[in-house]
Order: structure tokens, then sequence, then C-alpha cells
């Protein structure tokens, strides 16, 4: 012990840390690490700032000195004058304001509102089951939100109160459903489209009740003549839909309609416009174009060379031209193509047009997923004897929908942008149609840049939640598979 | 999935589709409304405000051969139509009557098999231009930069008239009425050309009008009127003598007085008093 | 013992058709075939029939017609006299004008966009983040209106280039951005070779000797590095090159333009407009920034995911190798990420060529402006004008992805 004593520079107890040198930690550090760690990042830095700095100080005063609430832009720049002195420019958001109704709506009757936003809450409550079904997290956070939604704007759009509350109370049994099971739902999936449709359109309850009652039908002569084979099941499935559409669903909606009339205010597609127009369109494309796609994507990889022929004839055909062409298809030559006299609504043709479009779109996406799919799962369903359509429907697509559902929302994604191009048929989408409307008053003349930051947003909101959530199947999707 | 999807075609296909019988009155009567084919935004001609409610000049036509046929002016589905889709949709019985500030021509007539069942506005292509300019007469538009919508008989006339008088131009496309308003506003070209009504009503809205002026040069003659299909006599006879019953009794006191008088303030009647000293 | 009798003669019987596996497939085919037909031939009588009510014809006769509407841009010589057809051909070549420049731009600013956002600059990643997400999941229409506002809302008018006026030319006094039109320097030659008359257009003769001779200097090149590649494999030694490398890519270019007596026309204002350069009109400036920018985002993406595909080790084990960092990325990276990044390439250089058609929004020319919209309109032939209008574009659609199916064949990982 002494002697350890006596030696003079032992040290017996351990010094204080020492902070790092500044350069080494901190905001400093971190400055070092990201921007400045060499003279390419330097000035890739500086010139980043640069940019930055420009688009924010061309940028801010204009949004800074932005106007609320006036009547005109002559109004709005009467305000900024008076308050920024002469010379200052800046947003006219009251356009916005004044004519929110008709951004959103359209011409859709004013006390109606309360449809196409309920139409737009069910639909994710629809696509729960399809694509909510990974996670219960997410899907109750969608949908709990959506029932928020809904509950908040009811009152605002008019809706009284009882009915506000009969409607929370759907939405709770629904949330309550979803919670238990992710599938639970899948009867909504399934009657959402007559729903949506009558929600949108109006009349009479019973010709998409009816118009459903063919899938039954089809549904019962598939089933009563599966011993028969696939073909002739398929067939008589299809030949008894058809036949109760094209024949007796009129008389029977008529009868129907006589002695159990239930209707409710039938709304014309002229009056549709904006993001309703431009949600309706987009969502009747892709449901549309579904199963067209997986069709067609099956047929594509068929042994049979006709078939196969067919359907890269038809999809290499649509995915050649522009939609804009076959925007121009449905508004001038369908009518052409059809019996003479037959002559139905724009929205309508527009929708055959797009939901072609898609479904070419939609097939290429499936057949990556049935591509992907490790050619074991063929064999192995092969191996248990199964017929052909017997393994698709069991092994091979339940499989190849679910990878590639990142593919189909991003298709959505495109189709949805893409429905902005129906103002050159005509029709008020929100981001030309309804901005070149609302210009051509005389209040708003002159209001360029707002309308377009609006619509711009709205849509950028929607497709980047949309992707992200996409992006976010892609990764789990890749997960599950290791 | 694939079962419930067909569903909303087939639906809806079954709320809008018709069939056209052989005689557009029976079967306007049989629908009870009348498809009218109207322009997708010109304030004075055909406008929709903030409801959704039409007005202008050729919407009181909508209104009057409603009035006449069904004894009620609202009964008007309104139609928007292009430039490009006006002609398509009237021949394909998307549309009744057309009343789209459309001019008539020989060739609409014969070769595009229309009937236009008389003229409503006679019109003419003008110029307007900045009075900063200091140009007086369109024969001083040698070099100039012109705004021209697509589409249109202007166009050709543009090319005769500069083409005649020997002088060169810059044509700027442009795809409608509000997008050459903007791009005129914006000086993006010298002068703007279209229908001498339309010059005026886009004028009449600017913040200062007074300076602009319309060049007195009226370039072509452009009867503008609506139109029918070709073949049914009897539809045309009827949109024809309302038309005429329009024309003698531009205020009335009688008939279907609904529509008139609201179209009375909506400024396609006032643009039109105001015209006839400038194109005559 | 009972002696196997022979397989019982098969007689055909009709439900064979349908449930035997060695008829079936072309019972369905012919079933296919027929239905396909059959609504082919309802479509056809229905036109047919449609054509006859309206009493018209199906002709393309009114593409020998004088047009009598003028056209802003044009790159072949046109006025109001030519024909129909002719407008129709100054709007495909318009069309492939803004196509092919946009499919470069697109190109460059996605591979500048998609390195970047992969660097470890914090600031510089967010900015291209921020970029390729606007642009990504805003309709390109709105784009093409926005950025063809700024440039008639933001550009000054051609009067303030004037003497002591607001603006000033930019680069060297030899660009003018007007709300106009850009003019920029139009190239010229003293010497000139004149054109050559093919007989639907004129095809300027200095054009092609400059490929020509650019060509020609490309392939010597390929030659010299044969060679150099060969005298490697012989003498394990590689003889130094870059210098004839450069030397044969730029000096026959060069040296024809100076030959030729190339010199640009540089604009200037005279009277109401700039004259003596080229006036590109802004309706084209803003369909190309517009849709190479909305482009170049989907394209940014593609690159970044193609680089990442390629997986660290490779770089370490080129390193370890004694590969230089140039090389390795040439040689090692490179040819794995194309691999990745040209199928979807080609697939969005289709969707340029197919969105040019949104022109329509700036009233720029294009195929559809022309065939499909003015023409269209003056003689009323919408059947025969659209239908002609797809199959154009359906045969340049299937061209270009023809061409890039070549070339993506060529990098493909050769499988033996």
């Amino acid at each position: 012990m002494s002697e350890h004593r006596t030696a003079a520079y032992v040290r017996t107890d351990m010094l204080p840390e020492k902070a790092p040198p500044v350069s080494e930690m901190g905001a400093i550090r971190w400055l070092r690490e990201n921007l400045f760690s060499g003279p390419l990042n330097t000035f890739l830095t500086l010139a980043g700032a640069f940019v930055l700095y420009f688009l924010l100080s061309e940028a801010f005063p204009w949004f800074r000195n932005s106007v609320w609430v006036a009547a005109s832009v002559g109004e709005c720049r009467d305000i900024i004058t008076a308050r920024w002195g002469e010379g200052a420019t800046g947003a006219c958001w009251a356009i916005i304001r004044d004519r929110w109704n008709m951004f959103m709506f359209g011409f859709y009757p004013r006390e109606l509102y309360w449809r196409p936003t309920l139409a737009l809450g069910l639909l994710l409550f629809a696509a729960a089951p399809v694509l909510f079904s990974e996670s219960r997290r997410i899907r109750m956070i969608v949908l709990g939100v959506m029932t928020l939604f809904l509950v908040l704007a009811f009152p605002a759009l008019g809706v009284g109160g009882l009915a506000t509350g009969l409607m929370l109370l759907a939405l709770v049994a629904m949330l309550v459903v979803a919670w238990s099971r992710p599938w639970g739902l899948l009867w909504l999936t399934g009657i959402y489209p007559g729903l949506a449709v009558w929600l949108l359109w109006g009349g009479s309850v019973w010709v998409p009740v009816l118009a459903m009652a063919g899938f039954v039908l089809a549904w019962a002569a598939f089933t009563a003549t599966r011993g028969r084979g696939a073909i002739i099941s398929v067939g008589s499935a299809v030949a008894a839909a058809l036949a109760w559409w094209f024949f007796a669903m009129g008389p029977v909606s008529q009868v129907l309609d006589t002695y159990l009339p239930y209707a409710i205010d039938a709304v014309r597609s002229d009056k549709f416009g904006g993001f309703v127009l431009a949600l309706t369109i987009g969502v009747a494309g892709i449901v549309l174009s579904l199963p067209i796609g997986v069709v067609l994507a099956l047929a594509r990889r068929s042994d049979m060379l006709l078939v196969k022929a067919l359907a890269v004839g038809f999809i290499e055909f649509i995915r050649g031209v522009p939609l804009i062409s076959l925007l121009f298809v449905a508004s001038l030559l369908l009518n052409y193509f059809l019996p003479p006299g037959t002559n139905f609504d724009i929205i309508l043709r527009v929708i055959i047009m797009v939901t072609l479009f898609a479904a070419a779109y939609i097939a290429e996406v499936v057949r990556g997923g049935l591509a992907a799919l490790p050619r074991g799962q063929y064999e192995a369903a092969d191996s248990l004897g199964l017929d052909y359509w017997k393994a698709q429907r069991l092994v091979v697509l339940p499989q190849a929908l679910k990878i590639s559902i990142p593919g189909i929302v991003s298709t959505f994604i495109g189709m949805f942008k893409d429905t902005t191009l129906v103002v050159f048929v005509g029709l008020l989408d929100p981001l030309k149609g309804i901005t070149d409307s609302v210009r051509a008053s005389f209040e708003w003349k002159g209001a360029y840049w707002e309308p377009y930051i609006f619509v711009g947003c709205i849509f950028f909101i929607f497709n980047f939640a949309m992707s992200r959530y996409s992006m976010y199947l892609e990764r789990r999707l890749k997960r599950d598979h290791h | 999935m694939k079962k419930s999807v067909f569903f909303g075609t087939l639906a809806t296909a079954g709320l809008v589709a018709g069939f056209a019988a052989a005689s557009t009155l029976d079967d306007v009567k049989a629908r009870g409304e009348l498809n009218c084919g109207v322009n997708t935004g010109l304030v004075g001609f055909a406008a929709p405000d903030a409801n959704g409610n039409w007005s202008g000049f050729d919407v009181a036509i909508c209104k009057a051969v409603a009035a006449a046929v069904l004894g009620d002016p609202s009964k008007v589905k309104y139609v928007p139509t292009s430039g490009q889709t006006r002609f398509t949709a009237l021949a394909s019985g998307e549309v009744d009557v057309l009343a789209r500030n459309s001019t008539w021509t020989f060739l609409r007539d014969n070769d595009l098999k229309l009937d236009f069942v008389g003229v409503n506005y006679y019109d003419g292509q003008g110029f307007m231009v900045p009075k900063a300019l200091g140009v007086s007469s369109a024969k001083e538009l040698d070099g100039a930069t012109i705004c021209i919508q697509t589409g249109t008989t202007t166009e050709l006339n543009l090319a005769d008239f500069f083409k005649a008088n020997n002088m060169t131009y810059q044509p700027i496309a442009i795809d409608s009425n509000a997008e050459g308003e903007q791009q005129y506003l914006a000086g993006a070209c010298d002068a703007y050309t279209t229908d001498a009504s339309g010059l005026a009503a886009t004028r009449a809205a600017f913040a200062n009008p007074a300076d602009h002026i319309i060049l007195p040069e009226i370039i072509s003659k452009e009867p503008l009127g609506p139109a029918v299909r070709h073949g049914d006599n009897q539809w045309g006879d009827i949109v024809r003598w309302t038309l005429n019953a329009l024309i003698g009794r531009p205020w009335p006191d009688d008939g279907p007085r609904q529509p008139l008088g609201k179209t009375r303030h909506s400024g396609g009647w006032q643009l039109r008093r105001n015209l006839c000293r400038n194109d005559r | 013992m009972a002696i196997a009798s022979d397989a019982p003669k098969q007689s055909f019987r009709l439900s064979q058709l349908l449930y035997d596996t060695r008829y079936r497939s072309t019972t369905i085919q012919v079933v296919v075939l027929m239905l396909f037909m059959a609504v082919a031939a309802w479509l056809v009588d229905n036109t047919i029939t449609n054509l006859a009510a309206r009493g018209k014809d199906f002709n393309f006769g009114f593409l020998g017609i004088r047009a009598g509407y003028d056209i802003g841009q044009r790159l072949i010589a046109y006025d109001s006299d030519s024909t129909h057809a002719r407008a129709m051909l100054v709007g495909l070549l318009n069309t492939l004008l803004v196509a092919f420049l946009g499919c470069i731009v697109a190109t460059v600013v996605g591979v500048f966009v998609g390195v970047l956002r992969l660097s470890k600059n914090w600031l510089v990643s967010r900015l291209m983040t921020v970029y390729v997400e606007i642009f990504r999941n805003v309709p390109v229409l709105l784009w093409i209106l926005i950025i063809y506002a700024v440039f008639t809302e933001a550009a000054p008018l051609p009067n303030a280039f004037r003497e002591g006026g607001a603006a000033s030319m930019i680069l060297f006094d030899t660009v003018a951005v007007t709300n106009r039109y850009t003019a920029v320097p139009d190239p010229l030659f003293y010497r000139s070779l004149g054109n050559i008359d093919i007989g639907i257009f004129l095809i300027s003769s200095d054009l092609l000797a400059i490929i020509a001779a650019v060509v020609a200097g490309w392939y010597a090149n390929r030659l010299v590095l044969r060679r150099a590649t060969a005298v490697q494999n012989a003498t394990g030694l590689r003889p130094v090159t870059w210098w004839k490398t450069l030397a044969l890519l730029i000096l026959p270019g060069v040296l024809t333009l100076w030959a030729l007596g190339f010199h640009l026309g540089y604009p200037s204002l005279r009277g109401f407009n700039f004259t003596g350069g080229i006036n590109v009109s802004n309706s084209f400036m803003a369909l190309w920034l517009a849709l190479s920018l909305y482009t170049g985002a989907f394209i940014a993406e593609i690159v970044r995911a193609g680089v990442l595909a390629v997986s660290h080790g490779q770089t370490e084990a080129a390193y370890a190798l004694g590969l230089r960092p140039g090389r390795t990325m040439n040689l090692v990276i490179l040819p794995q990420a194309l691999r990745v990044i040209i199928p979807p390439l080609i697939s969005q250089f289709l969707n340029l060529t197919k969105n040019s058609s949104l022109a329509i929004a700036t009233g720029y020319l294009d195929l559809r402006g022309t065939l499909g919209g003015i023409t269209l309109n003056q003689t009323g032939r919408e059947l025969e004008t659209v239908l002609l209008m797809m199959l154009i574009y359906l045969v340049l659609s299937l061209l270009i992805s023809g061409a890039m199916n070549i070339y993506n064949a060529s990098v493909k990982l050769k499988e033996r």
C-alpha cells in the first residue's frame, strides 16, 4: 500500500470525461456531416439554400398578404392595397371560399350534398376488407377518421340531428365489425356499387337492387350447373345474368315501382362537377376495370393462341393511344358504334372509355403479380388435380391480386389525375372546367393562381396519402414473402 | 369483388339509357324535357351561375322551345358542348336543338346535314387591341401576334384576311375564351380576335374597358343561329317559328314570359343592342 | 386368358368438345373467335347504318383539300393554302419534336434528381424528395397550365427589351424570354450546302453533313477502342487512347461546322417583335418544360430504385479487384442498374409521348391540334380524323417501345 503511495504520478481516481471538441458534437457536427462534408456537398448545400430562399422570398409575401373574405377580385385587391400599401400583391382565397361548393360538388343540388359525402365515406368502409385487411390499426384509424368526418359534416350540410345520429349508430356498428374481423365488412363491399350509384344519381331504389339481383341469379345458375364443368357453369351464369338484365329487369322494376314505390330525388348527370365528378369517374373506372383487367391478364397468359392474341392486341392498342383520344371516341364516335338511336349520357360514355383504359393498365399490373408468383404454386395446384379455374380461383389469383394491390393503387392514382382530362369533352372537372367557369363570372375574372393552387393541393393530399399507403403495403407484402 | 362491379354500369345504364323514336317532337314529349346544346360558358350567350342556372341569349331559345313544346320553360337539360363536339352531339341525337352561337355556313348546312332554322344574331369577326398599341385599323396589324380561339370559323377568316391584305401574323391558338382573355390581358398577344359579340362581352368585363378598343373592321359575316337535324321538318318548323316569334317580339308581353323576362337583364339582349351600332 | 381387347373404337361425341382436354381449347378458341367477329361485325354494321342515316360516307378525300388555317409553329413549309394532309404532317412533326426533346430533358432531370436524392446531403436530398412528390401527385395538366401561366404572366413583353427597358436578355445577350415566345439564336451557315427536297419536305444538307461527320467520328472511335482492347489482350498493356477518343468525338463535328461557315444569328428587337433568331412559342416551351419536369420526377424514382437495386457488395467487390471508381460505375454498377431502369423508362417515354397530346391546353398545334382539332372541326369528319389520329399515335408508341426494347435486349442479362 505504502509503496504505491510513494509513486508520484499514479492517479487513483478517474478524470471527469471531457466534452468532445465543438466541431464533433451537436448541431455543428450534424451540419458538417450532412451539409458541408466536402467541396461538392458544400456547393450543393449553398445552391439548394439559394433555390429555397428564392422560392420562399418570391412566394411568401403573396401568401402572407392573403385575403379570405371578399366579394370579388377587385375588392381583394383593394383590401391588399389598403393593408399592405400600393403595389403589394397577395392571394385572394375569397374565390375558394365563395365557390367552395362549386369546386367540390359542381352543380349538385345543394340540399342533397350529404349524398355524395356519404357515398365517399362509405367508400372507405367498403374498401376496408380489400385495402386495409393487413393492419387493424390502420383500418381503425382510417374508418374512425371517416366516421368523425361524416358526423361533423352532416349537420354542416343541413342534415337533421336524428338522421345524423342514426348514421352514427350504423357507422359505429360497422366500426365494431371491422375491429373484430378484417373481412367483416365484405357484404358492404358487395352492395357498395349499387348503393353508391343510388346515392349519387338517386331515383328508384329498385333499379340498383334488381341490377344486383342479376349477380345473385348468375351465382345461382353457376351453382346449379356446377357438376357439368367450368365452361357450362360459367356460360350459364353469364347467360342468366344477361337475360335478366336485358329482358326481365325492366318489367319487374316497373311492377315494383308501381306497387312499392320507394325513390329518392333523382339527380341528373349534368349536375355533376368538381371533385364529385372526378371521384365518381375515378372510382367507377377502377372498380369496373378490375374484373376486366384480371380477365385480360389471365387471357394474356393463356396457352390458347387466339385468346392471347386478342388480349395482347387490346392491351397494346389501349396503352398505345393517349387517353384524350379515347375520350374523343367517347364523345364523338361512340354514337357511331352503337345501334342507331342509342344515346346515353356523356358521363357514362366517359366512364366506359376510362374503364377500358384502366383495364389495360390493371391487366399489366396483374400480369406482373401472376409472373411474380413462384412457379411452385402453379405446380402445386396442378399436382392437387385442380382444373384451370379452380387453380386460378383458389391458389393463384388470391396471392397474385394481393401482391398487385400496390400497383393497382398506383394505377388508381394515375387515373384519378387523368380525370382532369374530361374537361376536353365538355365536362366540368375541378381543375379546368370549374375553374374556367368560375373565372368567367364578372366577380372572379383575373383570379388565376388561387384556383389552380387550391385544386392542386387537394389532388396532392389525396394522391400523396394513397401513394404512401401503397408504399407501406408494398413493404409489408415484401416482408411477408421472406 | 368481380361480382359487385358490373352492377354500377348496368344500374346507371338503366337510369339514363333512352331510345330515340322517329320524330324528335314525340321524343321530347315522351321525355318531358328538351335537350339543348349550349356553349360551355360564354357570358351573354350561355353561362351557368354559381347554382347551375343557365342564362343568356342562346339559353332563351332553349327555354322558349321548351315552353312552346312542353308548356314549361324550365324543362330544359342544358348540354354544354365544345366547338368540336357540338355538331356531333346534334347529329347523334344527344341534343334536340343546338343553340350555341354557331355560324350558318354552306358547308355545315350541306356536308354536316344540319338545318339552321334562322339567324338570331348577326355577328362578324373583329379585333380588339389595347389602346396603348396605337393601332386604329386592322390593316395596321402586319407582323402582330394574334390570339385566336381554335375550332371555329375565325381561324379561316383570319388566314384569309391577312393573305388578302398581304400581311403576316403570328397566331397564338387558345382553347377557351377564359384562356384568351388571360393571354390578351397579360400581353401575350397584340390583338384578340373572335366574334364582335364575344369581344364586346369580354371587354365589358375588363377592369378598365376604356383601355381597349374594338377595331372598326369586321372581317367576316357570321350569321349565328340555332340548328336542328336535317330531315325532321316538323321539328325544324317548331324551332324556326319559336325563333321567329322571339325575333318579332323581343320584349314580349305575352307568350313564354318567364324565360324571356329572366334573360332580359342577362347581358345578352343589351349586348345585342349595343352591338347593332358597331357592326352595321 | 382374356386377351386385352383393343381400346374401344373412338367414336366422337359432341360432349368431347367440352370435356376432352384435347378438343376443349379449340372449342373455346372457336367460340371466342365467333364472339369477337360477331361483336366486330355488329360495331361495323352499326357504324355503316349510322353513317348512312346521317348521309355521310367514310373516305379520306378531305385530306387532299385546302386546309385554310395557319399554324404558328411549324418545322416544314406550310401556309393556309396547303392541304389538310400537310397540316397533319406539320402536327405530327410538332408532336415528335416535343416528345423527343421532352424525353431527353426528362431523362437528364430524372438522372440528376434521382442521384441527388440518394446524396448524403440532407438539404439537397430533402429538396429533391419534395420536388418528386409534388410533381408526381398532381395532374400533369395542372403543371402545363401553371407553367404556361408563369410564362405569360411573369415574363416581360418584347417591348420591355428596348434600350432602357426593364428586361434584359440572358446567356450573354443571346436568348430573350418574353411572354410570347423565347427568342433563341438561329444556326446559320456562310457556305450552306442547301436543302435536299425529298418530295414531302426539305431536309437541310448541312444538318445531314454534321450528323454524318459525328457518326463517322464515333464509329472511328469504336474501332480505336476495339484495337486497344485487342492490344491489351495480346500484350497485357492497354495503349493510352483518351486523347484519340476525345479528338475523334469532337473534331469531325467541329471541322464540319467550320467548313460550312457556322455562325449564330442573334435575335434582336425590331418593330413589334424579335427577329434574326428563332422565336420558339411559349405554348411549346410550357408544354416541353411541364412534360419534362413531370416525367422527370417519375424517372428520378426509377433511377433511384435502379441504383439501390445494385447491392453495395458489388461496389466493394469491384474496389477489391482494384477498379477505379469511374470504371466501377461504368463496368459494374451501370450495366446492372440499367437492366432495372430500362423497362420502366420505356413506359415513361411512352407516357410522355402520349401526354404531349395535352398540347390542347396551351394551344400548341400538335397532331391532336391539327388533325384531331381544327381539321376535324372544319371538315366534320370525326370518324376518319379520330381513327387516323389514334392509328398514328399507336404506330408511334409501337415504334418507340420497339426501339427501346431492342436497346433493352442489348443490356439485358445474357443467360446461358
